[in-house]
């Protein structure tokens, strides 16, 4: 074979072997084992891990009761890669339920999802009714449950998000529908430790 | 298919923003040790270096363990990483550092296997028929076409990567491509026509 058709032969496969580039990919398990041994091995600061942090403070907070967020654990909400600002938004206020809380809802999950798109949500959840309010007393301890839980500390759902800032963070909280809905809402720094 | 677009289409050679704020990027985890700049960094890393890790050894085996001890001493040898190369090439000359002594401590059987890359799901015959026959070139060989053709290294930074000359690298491609090629034919049944129709209009 005459060099150039050699030449010729040897682009098109190269072309062809530049596909290969596209995988396989790593088992995505592998990162938190490298990651655990990175810990132990003293190689990463010590400390919760943010995702850890981040579900510890949603347990604390809230009765998981059903949720705004739908297929988490789809490949397209999952959560992005932590930057460095993750923020707590507390929905204050509860929406008084009726024949257009359906759509409501939507409304909600529309955002959490438009949210999510962009890589800024990595939770969200509605409350349930149920409360349980307790507070310590020289006697022991006093329980206050719904309504007059409510009423103390009327929470209706909370969002964890993440932000390049605190104003990219306020802006997403003056998107959030809630506002809409004659409702406040709170946003909160997470602390990191 | 122009030169222009096969080099736009390899997503993970960095322009010089991307340079820049993978150096700052470096600079904030080696000043703090945090898991969330670690994760961006495996992230945007460990596709090429599994790929090249599963592809070198030619087996699934190990693959997992050594992109896990690939990070360990990359970590460990962050501070040290003089940034006269990109940390994509440091980071791939550690990984073919781990598969050269994996090999070292455990030479694979007296033939390859039949379907070295267990791992992927053939997309057609020809991907699969692809993959065997760069399976079937001898390591060095292999690495070469890998890292040239696949993952778009020059042969400056193979010749560091391999400690080979550039000239080398250019001689062990093209009998690598030489093979493959053979190879195809062969897998094939009949020699490739030189001109293949789909190829004429790029």
């Amino acid at each position: 074979m005459p060099e150039t058709d050699h030449d010729a032969a040897d682009e098109r496969l190269a072309r062809r072997l530049r596909i290969l580039a596209d995988g396989p990919a790593p088992p995505a398990s592998v990162e938190g084992r490298v990651v655990a041994e990175l810990r132990s091995r003293g190689l990463l600061r010590h400390g919760a891990s943010w995702r850890r942090r981040l579900l510890a403070a949603a347990a604390a907070l809230a009765l998981f009761a059903g949720g705004w967020v739908a297929g988490r654990g789809s490949a397209d909400l999952s959560p992005p890669t932590p930057p460095a600002a993750t923020y707590a938004l507390f929905l204050l206020g509860g929406v008084e339920s009726g024949p257009d809380e359906a759509e409501r809802v939507e409304e909600y999950r529309g955002w959490a999802i438009g949210l999510a798109r962009r890589g800024r949500l990595v939770a969200g959840e509605k409350l349930g009714t149920a409360a349980w309010l307790l507070a310590g007393t020289t006697g022991g301890t006093t329980l206050r449950t719904a309504p007059a839980a409510h009423r103390a500390a009327p929470l209706s759902g909370f969002f964890l998000l993440t932000a390049d800032d605190p104003e990219e963070a306020l802006a997403i909280a003056r998107s959030c529908p809630h506002l809409r809905h004659g409702g406040e809402v709170l946003l909160r720094p997470i602390e990191p430790t | 298919m122009t030169a222009d677009a096969g080099a736009s289409a390899r997503a993970d050679a960095p322009a010089e923003t991307g340079a820049a704020a993978e150096a700052s990027l470096l600079d904030r985890f080696l000043a703090e040790r945090d898991e969330s700049s670690f994760r961006v960094l495996y992230r945007r890393h460990s596709p090429l270096l599994y790929r090249v890790i599963l592809r070198s050894l030619g087996r699934e085996a190990l693959a997992e363990d050594l992109l896990q001890e690939t990070w360990v001493r990359a970590v460990r040898g962050l501070p040290g990483f003089r940034r006269d190369s990109s940390l994509r090439t440091w980071l791939t000359g550690i990984a073919l550092r781990c598969c050269h002594e994996a090999r070292r401590a455990a030479p694979p059987g007296g033939e390859e296997p039949a379907s070295p890359v267990a791992g992927v799901v053939p997309t057609s015959d020809s991907r699969l028929d692809l993959e065997r026959a760069v399976g079937e070139l001898a390591p060095g060989r292999r690495e070469v076409l890998l890292l040239h053709d696949v993952e778009g290294f020059t042969h400056a930074e193979i010749a560091t990567l391999l400690d080979i000359d550039e000239g080398t690298s250019k001689s062990q491609l093209s009998r690598a491509r030489r093979q493959v090629r053979e190879r195809l034919e062969a897998a094939a049944g009949e020699p490739h026509p030189t001109e293949e129709p789909s190829d004429a209009r790029d």
